[in-house]
């Protein structure tokens, strides 16, 4: 009961209602199934013409089947895919066309070099040949990959095979890309050449982005939409910093006393408006409902107790929050998305 | 239309290429596609009082057989299990046009492995072809027949041994129901009628015809008009099933 009224927080956009002319990607009632296990129930989202969208939610939450339902690699049990104003089921070819995919794994063709790949992809997309060298050159030296041309594929490494996926999914300048977790795995080096360029690519030549990540900060920094997906359904769609203060429907503030007495969370506790106190190790971390009024009464109650207070600072909600709380994941699965976090990141804000 | 007709054709011709230039040399397309079809020559041509008339034509056409129908065997499974073959039904290329990319590929395999055979053999052997044309033209036919015979079995497969072992369990029993080494007419009739429906039984005949130049020119068109048949009925029962792997 208490998840639902939680849920009920956060907007989520019903695309049978909007109805836009630049739509880039619709999912009508979007569901799949296989066999017992409801992969992707029943969604429904829009995304607009030169939108950096991001699908968040951890593994096995159905981002994947949701983008294959979309490029047309798995059919939905029920529902619909519309891409660049195609059915994609119905209009394959020109839906295919106007999309370009980068999977979750770099199926490159390994025997090949990367100029072979590159040449096989345009001529598969029907790159006019006058274009297809010059398309192809463009793209190795944007993906400083150019003095690799001639080397096969199986001796490149994970960030240069993925850097080169992605040059092949652009080699027909598609109008919408579809990337399943790009960054996943890489090293920082690669990680953030690859999130430069696709926001370049999104910026300068307005591609449409739909990207799914289990990186947290990934979508808050790159996407302008994010929806949350946890076991096959929508539970959030808005911008991450809508998300991020419907999250949280109190405030924290940190404070760091000169020293913390014996059951100084108790007392803390016993004051009428806050509602929870956690240690994280000097610092004390108190929630409460309205900062602004409420930082004078800790004043105080430091003063009373013969306290000084070293630093306090008010905490900005963060996506992690939303997505923790909106997806309801245990502790054990906190930890292990903490893991999950590409090292070495900073974070955005 | 015609239009579309040429697009999907080059995209069917890129896809052969690019499959040549990857799948020619692997593994287990050198064992069953060159190495199996030599060693049975030896095995049928030393010791044995065969006309070489009568062997050469059936030895081409079992190279013919195994070379092309080993590549897509090969090829569909790897893609499959490499990732690659969602590169092809991701891009804005026909399933139809997918299947008849890989048997341009497989085609090119065993009719140039098939040539090089009879070339090879003929300063060994005396062996002569007295009507070459027409051989070109059976090998040609042949090849494209036995391109799409492997590609029902692989469509579906992950594992390399899921499509080699049904593979060979039906084409080995060929090889002595086709009339490479026995004619089929000297066979009990039951055989004679699962020999033709088989397309190798035509190929055979037609090589055959085209070697020795007893040509009846109805029977020779009647193995093409088959095997073209043939390759029809696999091509769009390929697609059929290509298209049902789309989970």
């Amino acid at each position: 009961m208490k998840k639902r009224n939680e849920a009920a927080r956060f907007p989520i956009l019903n695309a049978k209602k909007v109805i836009c002319l630049d739509t880039a990607i619709k999912a009508l009632e979007l569901t799949k199934r296989y066999d017992d296990k409801l992969a992707v129930d029943n969604i429904d989202f829009e995304v607009m013409e030169g939108e950096f969208f991001g699908m968040l939610g951890p593994n096995g939450a159905g981002k994947t089947t949701t983008i294959r339902m979309l490029t047309g690699l798995t059919k939905p049990t029920k529902g619909k895919a519309i891409v660049a104003r195609y059915d994609v089921y119905r209009e394959s070819s020109e839906a295919k066309r106007r999309l370009g995919l980068v999977p979750e794994i770099s199926n490159l063709y390994n025997e090949l070099t990367a100029w072979d790949n590159l040449m096989f992809m345009a001529e598969l997309y029907q790159v006019p040949k006058s274009e297809r060298a010059k398309r192809a050159r463009e793209l190795l030296e944007l993906f400083d990959l150019y003095d690799r041309y001639k080397q096969r594929v199986m001796k490149f490494s994970k960030g240069l095979k993925r850097r080169l996926t992605i040059a092949l999914a652009l080699v027909h300048s598609p109008e919408i890309l579809f990337l399943d977790e790009p960054t996943a795995g890489l090293d920082v080096q690669s990680s953030r050449m690859i999130r430069t360029l696709i926001k370049r690519l999104n910026k300068e030549e307005n591609t449409t982005i739909f990207l799914t990540t289990h990186y947290i900060e990934e979508a808050d920094e790159l996407c302008q939409r994010v929806a949350i997906i946890n076991k096959g359904r929508i539970v959030a769609l808005d911008n991450p910093e809508k998300l991020k203060i419907a999250a949280r429907g109190e405030s924290v503030i940190e404070v760091t006393f000169d020293k913390i007495p014996n059951r100084i969370e108790d007392e803390l506790m016993h004051m009428d408006y806050i509602g929870n106190v956690t240690r994280h190790g000097d610092k004390l971390r108190l929630f409460i409902e309205d900062p602004s009024e409420d930082i004078l009464s800790i004043a105080n109650f430091a003063q009373m107790k013969g306290l000084k207070i070293i630093s306090i600072n008010t905490l900005k909600p963060t996506l992690e929050e939303a997505f923790i709380e909106l997806t309801g994941l245990s502790p054990i699965m906190i930890e292990r998305l903490e893991q999950m976090k590409p090292k070495g990141r900073g974070r955005s804000g | 239309m015609v239009n579309s007709f040429l697009e999907n054709l080059i995209q069917a011709i890129s896809i052969a290429k690019k499959d040549a230039k990857i799948y020619y040399f692997k593994p287990p397309v050198i064992m069953f596609g060159i190495v199996f079809p030599v060693f049975l020559y030896f095995a049928f041509s030393i010791g044995r009082r065969v006309p070489s008339a009568m062997l050469i034509p059936g030895i081409a056409a079992i190279i013919t057989f195994f070379g092309s129908s080993s590549i897509e065997a090969v090829a569909f499974t790897l893609e499959r299990r490499t990732g690659t073959l969602d590169r092809l039904l991701a891009a804005p290329v026909p399933f139809n046009t997918i299947i008849l990319g890989k048997s341009f590929a497989s085609f090119a395999f065993g009719f140039i492995l098939s040539l090089i055979f009879v070339i090879t053999v003929i300063p060994f052997t005396g062996f002569t072809i007295i009507n070459p044309i027409l051989f070109v033209i059976g090998v040609a036919i042949s090849s494209l027949t036995f391109a799409a015979f492997g590609m029902p079995l692989s469509v579906y497969a992950r594992e390399l041994p899921e499509t080699m072992m049904p593979l060979n369990v039906i084409r080995l029993p060929m090889i002595f129901v086709c009339g490479v080494f026995i004619p089929v007419e000297t066979m009990p009739i039951p055989l004679q009628i699962v020999a033709y429906l088989l397309p190798l039984t035509y190929s055979v005949d037609a090589l055959r015809q085209a070697t020795t130049g007893s040509i009846i020119i109805h029977t020779f068109l009647i193995d093409m008009v088959a095997l073209i048949l043939f390759f029809i009925a696999l091509q769009m029962l390929s697609t059929r099933m290509l298209k049902k792997t789309i989970p």
